[in-house]
């Protein structure tokens, strides 16, 4: 793989475990608006706040929704070059009668928006047996451009058409991998073959190259949709590409933190669903450009904790003059405070949050010293150190401008 | 369009046949999204460091460049300028998200063989050796270029601002951000135009249509604050390690730094002497002087 193509493809797998969590949110180019793509930036905005680690678009959108990818902390963009008519079921207003496919765009038009990673089907299957070449000399022709523009390639392989039935559809999947990697995809984007062993029967066609299994159009329960990812990743598999379970979930970011916990942090379904609520990273995520300044976080922090209105002993900071721009510095949970105290006043408590113990603490004022922030303060010898509220923020429940969020 | 310099003369044909020519669709964000790979997105602000000058100077001393990128990417740089012959072997410098994203720079000069080179500079060159294409497709996230003025012949000035013009278009036309570092040279130069001829660079450079641009220190806070504002791109203080002009005002650079932050400037590019052991302390304060914390 060439060098271009291997540093995006870094921005997509986590260089740290080789895993993706990504959401697809490209239905409406081939639906049209179904739920949850209706208002697409604003589901993406609540889907990004789940961290995924890239979202798949259309060119249209990913040309709309640019502001959404800007910055380290957003997730890359995977955009599509392909379109089909093939998911239109019977259920459709206009069911496929005859199954079509095309290009669309480019691998130049995908890196002149700023892609990580191009996106194309190649469906086997078919009657037409002439549809099958189409698509693959389509695929190879895209794998030769990505080549030489550094971007990579994420083929979809997916058996399509009357001669795919029950007993035949996995080895078909795996047959479809195998022609996608041997046409030279660099990822693969790959329908769930619905148990673990002829699961890993695909992941060993793939010949290494990394699967991301797909969660298809039916709406799975929570633990469901969670065993499915542990049980691909259980052989072999890289992680998800899942877009109605995500962007039609009335908490799309909660769905991403359990789903990241299985791909990227090694738990179990069982804790995940078990520890839902105690057991999540936390900290508080801030919009800046979103804050009138009206200093209501400010206030209720010191309210919550000292029963006082007193915005000297915020736990948060609101920088800026009317109208703004302001800055917001909240605590990021990097627990230098934690470490730089020499009493051990300071301690991460087993339900994730910092506690101070005034028993222990002399005063000696390092933690305030250490906090690189400076949202560490100590006034009336109490310190005051943002514990998240024990898990619910009271200054994001505050928040009216929704400027200050939970990530 | 094909203006851009192309190294083999030929014009990459990547359309697809069989498919609309959608590249002539006026679409294109990816230069947002490439420069927000190395402006932080919360302070609008970026430390790049410029490890390029092995191509103009050679090695630094006994430099062991691998170890010391992977120092200074951990003193957390947000971008990092590379040749395309490095860039190649220090991938792994850039890997993921949270790395330092990698700007490549497209051109040489051998401005910067000052008196002590072995080799020093007797008339200056400027060359562009690099095509834009080449450093997307190898993913970088931005470009970088040199504009020199105060050049000994006008011809040569022409010569450089008509290469860096082919570059902005060529940035344009593929979605990639251009730094421009804008530099007075020569003994033309003098203290008393400097400033003068630094605005002349810097504006220059931004009206050829580059997306940022990197000035050395002005002299004043006064002068440093008429540049950046006159040049309407994010405009970064440049390290430069040699003196290349009579007049080129020197004043440490913590505190050209503050100056230039303070005159609205937004961000320092590093010299390679930062890439040493015993500077990374300072580049770790610069750091926190640009980024704040």
């Amino acid at each position: 793989m060439d060098l271009g193509q291997e540093m995006r493809l870094n921005r997509i797998f986590d260089p740290k475990d080789g895993r993706a969590v990504v959401v697809a949110a490209d239905h409406g180019m081939m639906l049209g608006p179904i739920s949850g793509v209706q208002e697409l930036g604003k589901t993406l905005e609540k889907v990004i706040e789940g961290k995924p680690d890239a979202i798949l678009l259309s060119p249209g959108q990913a040309e709309d929704l640019c502001h959404l990818f800007m910055g380290r902390r957003a997730p890359s963009l995977l955009v599509r070059m392909d379109w089909t008519n093939a998911f239109r079921d019977r259920t459709y207003t206009l069911p496929v009668r005859e199954m079509s496919f095309g290009p669309i765009a480019t691998p130049r038009d995908a890196l002149r928006l700023g892609a990580h990673a191009a996106v194309t089907y190649l469906f086997i299957g078919q009657e037409d047996e002439g549809q099958e070449a189409k698509h693959l000399a389509l695929v190879s022709r895209y794998t030769a451009e990505c080549a030489r523009v550094g971007l990579p390639l994420i083929v979809e392989p997916i058996p399509f058409g009357p001669r795919v039935t029950k007993a035949n559809n996995s080895e078909l999947v795996a047959a479809a991998v195998r022609i996608a990697v041997e046409a030279g995809a660099n990822a693969l984007k790959v329908p769930y073959t619905g148990d673990p062993e002829s699961f890993r029967e695909v992941v060993k066609a793939a010949e290494g190259i990394p699967i991301l299994v797909l969660g298809g159009y039916r709406a799975l329960s929570r633990r469901d949709l969670l065993e499915v990812i542990a049980e691909t990743i259980e052989v072999g598999g890289s992680g998800v590409v899942f877009g109605r379970n995500i962007v039609q979930a009335s908490d799309p970011a909660g769905v991403l933190w359990d789903i990241r916990a299985v791909v990227h942090d090694g738990r179990s379904v069982r804790e995940v669903v078990a520890g839902d609520a105690l057991a999540k990273p936390m900290r508080l995520g801030v919009h800046p450009e979103r804050c009138s300044g009206c200093l209501i976080c400010t206030s209720v922090c010191s309210f919550y904790h000292e029963g006082v209105h007193d915005r000297n002993a915020s736990r948060l900071r609101v920088e800026g003059e009317w109208p703004g721009p302001f800055r917001l510095t909240t605590c990021t949970q990097c627990e230098r405070c934690v470490a730089a105290c020499p009493k051990g006043a300071l301690s991460r408590s087993s339900l994730g949050y910092i506690s101070w113990e005034s028993e222990r603490c002399d005063l000696c004022g390092n933690c305030v010293a250490a906090c690189p922030l400076r949202v560490v303060v100590i006034v009336d010898s109490k310190v005051k150190i943002c514990d998240l509220c024990q898990g619910a923020p009271e200054c994001v429940e505050w928040c009216s401008r929704n400027a200050l969020g939970v990530i | 369009m094909n203006v851009g310099p192309r190294m083999n003369g030929e014009k990459l044909d990547i359309t697809c046949d069989s498919g609309p020519q959608l590249s002539e669709r006026p679409m294109g964000t990816g230069k947002d999204l490439r420069i927000s790979e190395f402006i932080d997105q919360d302070d609008e602000r970026s430390v790049i460091l410029q490890a390029s000058q092995g191509i103009m100077l050679g090695p630094s001393g006994d430099e062991r460049l691998d170890e010391a990128l992977e120092r200074i990417a951990g003193a957390g740089v947000d971008g990092i300028i590379m040749n395309r012959g490095l860039a190649n072997r220090y991938s792994r410098i850039f890997r993921g998200r949270n790395s330092p994203a990698m700007i490549m720079s497209l051109d040489w000069t051998n401005a910067f063989r000052g008196s002590d080179h072995l080799l020093p500079m007797m008339r200056l060159e400027h060359l562009v050796l690099t095509t834009v294409e080449d450093a997307l497709t190898l993913g970088a996230s931005g470009v970088s270029a040199y504009f020199f003025v105060g050049y000994e012949k006008d011809e040569y000035e022409a010569r450089n601002f008509e290469s860096l013009a082919a570059i902005c278009r060529e940035c344009d036309d593929l979605e990639v951000p251009l730094l421009v570092q804008a530099i007075p040279v020569g003994e033309r130069v003098v203290k008393e135009n400097y400033a003068e001829c630094l605005a002349l660079a810097s504006r220059m450079a931004v009206e050829a249509g580059s997306d940022l641009v990197a000035v050395p220190y002005a002299g004043t806070e006064g002068e440093m604050k008429r540049i950046v504002t006159a040049a309407k791109v994010p405009t970064l203080l440049l390290d430069l390690e040699l003196r290349l002009a009579e007049g080129q005002p020197d004043l440490g650079l913590v505190q050209a730094a503050g100056q230039a932050l303070d005159a609205g400037s937004s961000g320092i590019v590093l010299g390679r002497r930062y890439l040493e052991a015993e500077n990374v302390v300072e580049a770790e304060r610069l750091i926190r002087l640009v980024h704040g914390g």
